[in-house]
């Protein structure tokens, strides 16, 4: 039996890795293709904020304020423009960065009111509109400052509270939450893609070549037939999202110093201890076992690589479903969240990489995954053992 | 001289839904002889053989290769079947010399003896320029040899090919046909078909099958006697009642 389990594993991974496609999902996508294009849109959006943030901005100011007119001038990070159109045009033709209008004051008013047009969908809009404001502040502040004087009272009475915004988490930990809102999804997804077209070449490709009617023919039970192909499917289920996983990490190194604006690079070897190490693999071997049971039961049913691929879309759109409610899911999550397949992967590597995990949480995770691995194993060898799902 | 009985079936019944696709069948092959099983399609030939070969449970009946059940020991059974299924397939990534190791190593043959018996059947196939080449790069004729090779790999007592030379041209049917020529001195070959020539070439006996049960079953030479037919042809289509 574990002879016949043996060959036929090898068979599989022989034959699977000499196939272009399997190793397209098995290398190509976790190390490069997925981390290149999550990373490279927050690089070039980040890269974008901070050059609009550092570089001068257009500003087109209408107002019969002369002193205000000066303080425009006077910031380094505005260059003011003269508005020849219409202020949508002008924006619109990025002539200006945004238009600033400021009313004249009534006679009995102390306030002046100013109006900033800006275009939200851009980002030199956007940081424009920001550095504006801060030069209104400025000066809003200058001119309270004078009228107090003129009132006899000091600048200090205009401070009764100081504050300041700041970042709790360290770079480590920003990779963390980083990772943990992404890497759950991508694991999960990696898994499913990673073994899908060894699942399906083994099941529905063999029959579509008939090839599997011959393997029925060799002394070897049906069951260490299944048990060869299975195992094939679960290396793969384990190897891809460990890839992705890697590629993920070492993207995510790159763009959490641009996120925080620090620049540099952080240390991956902070983040996750030997023993969270440990956790992970054995969970994500517990979900690649039970992805790879659960791709045989409907890829062996079908009589094509093609209708198994049809028969296995829903499944991949199922296991999609909780990443969308994984953001509303609060970092310590209710214990029943541990009970539900791939969203308690997904919980648990968030937990683990934010260190919010709860302490059932891994013994909940792991014993759920069990129990529907030996269900989904003993559904595919039920289909396998079927004339009629085998020969269709 | 009676020589020795390799192949066995007896009573063989298997229904599909609300087809009865085999209705008793009985006959036996013995050691040397090339047995033929012919009849049109859907007759019951591949389930037949599908049964012998352990694909599918039978209903009722029996079925011993060397004296072994198929039932209570299928796999011991199964070490004693070379089989080339009908429009078979082997694995196109691997190397016409890879698939017949593979196979040869899933019937449990000695490690030792592999090499030489592959050396050996690709002289006789023929096989030599091409046992490097992956499967799918092979053409029809080619492909056909190496199902056969990687059924004679396993020397078994038995060797069950059903319709070997379906879809070949005429010249790749003349090379197969010469090939079991060869080889059937040395085995006893189960072999299933509907084209009558063939069959009256190569078959030493034959059963004629019809909605799954047998009509006739002897020499060629016996069933034409019996049927008051010409040839083969004439007498299959009496036998299988589509002759005015």
């Amino acid at each position: 039996m574990l002879k016949g389990i043996g060959l036929i594993f090898r068979k599989e991974m022989w034959t699977a890795l000499r196939e272009r496609r399997t190793l397209i999902f098995l290398f190509l996508f976790p190390l490069l293709v997925w981390p290149v294009f999550t990373v490279l849109p927050m690089l070039l959006i980040g890269g974008k904020e901070q050059r609009a943030q550092a570089q001068s901005s257009k500003v087109a100011l209408v107002s019969a304020y002369p002193e205000l007119e000066k303080e425009f001038e006077a910031s380094d990070k505005l260059q003011l423009v003269r508005l020849e159109d219409s202020a949508a045009a002008a924006l619109q033709q990025r002539k200006t960065h945004c238009v600033v209008y400021v009313d004249s004051l009534a006679s009995d008013s102390l306030v002046t009111y100013a109006r900033i047009l800006y275009d939200p969908t851009q980002t030199e809009s956007r940081a424009a509109a920001d550095k504006v404001e801060l030069v209104l502040s400025q000066y809003e502040r200058k001119i309270v400052i004078e009228r107090l004087a003129q009132q006899g009272v000091p600048e200090r009475m205009l401070k009764a509270l100081s504050y300041r915004r700041e970042n709790a988490m360290g770079q480590n930990q920003m990779l963390g939450y980083f990772l943990g809102l992404i890497i759950g999804m991508f694991v999960v997804m990696g898994s499913m893609m990673g073994s899908m077209a060894v699942v399906i070449d083994s099941t529905a490709g063999e029959k579509e070549r008939k090839t599997l009617e011959l393997l029925l023919t060799v002394p070897i039970p049906r069951r260490a037939i299944m048990m060869g192909k299975y195992l094939a499917g679960v290396t793969f289920a384990f190897i891809s999202p460990i890839l992705t996983a890697l590629g993920m990490s070492l993207a995510a190194s790159f763009v959490v110093p641009v996120l925080v604006s620090s620049g540099g690079s952080v240390d991956l070897s902070g983040l996750i201890s030997p023993g969270k190490i440990l956790i992970i693999l054995l969970v994500i071997l517990l979900m690649a076992a039970f992805i790879a049971a659960l791709q045989m039961t409907v890829a062996v049913r079908a009589h094509s690589n093609r209708q198994a691929q049809t028969y296995l879309a829903p499944l991949n759109i199922i296991v999609v479903i909780p990443i969308i409610f994984l953001q509303i899911i609060p970092a310590l999550p209710p214990n029943w969240t541990f009970f539900i397949p791939f969203v308690n992967v997904m919980l648990l590597l968030r937990g683990l990489l934010m260190d919010t995990l709860p302490g059932s949480a891994v013994l909940y995770t792991v014993a759920s995954n069990l129990v529907f691995l030996i269900l989904a194993l003993r559904f595919a060898s039920r289909s396998f053992g079927s004339e009629e799902v085998l020969l269709n | 001289m009676i020589r020795e009985v390799v192949l066995r079936v007896e009573g063989l019944r298997k229904r599909f839904g609300d087809v009865q696709a085999l209705d008793g069948i009985d006959f036996t092959c013995r050691r040397g002889e090339l047995f033929g099983l012919l009849g049109p399609n859907g007759a019951g030939k591949t389930t037949t053989i599908r049964c012998i070969c352990s694909i599918i449970k039978p209903d009722d009946g029996s079925i011993e290769v060397e004296g072994v059940s198929v039932a209570s020991n299928p796999l011991m059974a199964l070490k004693k079947i070379g089989v080339v299924l009908e429009d078979g397939g082997l694995y196109e990534r691997l190397t016409a010399e890879e698939n017949m190791k593979l196979l040869a190593q899933l019937h449990g043959v000695d490690g030792s003896l592999i090499d030489e018996r592959i050396d050996s059947i690709c002289d006789t196939l023929g096989l030599d320029e091409y046992r490097k080449r992956q499967f799918k790069k092979l053409s029809k004729g080619n492909k056909q040899k190496i199902l056969l090779g990687q059924a004679l790999v396993i020397d078994p007592p038995l060797l069950i090919l059903d319709e070997p030379t379906i879809g070949l041209d005429v010249p790749a049917q003349k090379v197969i046909r010469d090939l079991l020529g060869k080889i059937k001195k040395e085995r006893t070959i189960l072999y299933s078909t509907h084209i009558m020539s063939e069959a009256e070439e190569l078959c030493d006996r034959l059963a004629i099958i019809d909605h799954g049960r047998i009509v006739a079953q002897d020499t060629v030479a016996e069933i034409c006697r019996k049927a008051g037919a010409r040839n083969l042809e004439q007498a299959f289509l009496k036998l299988v009642g589509r002759y005015a």
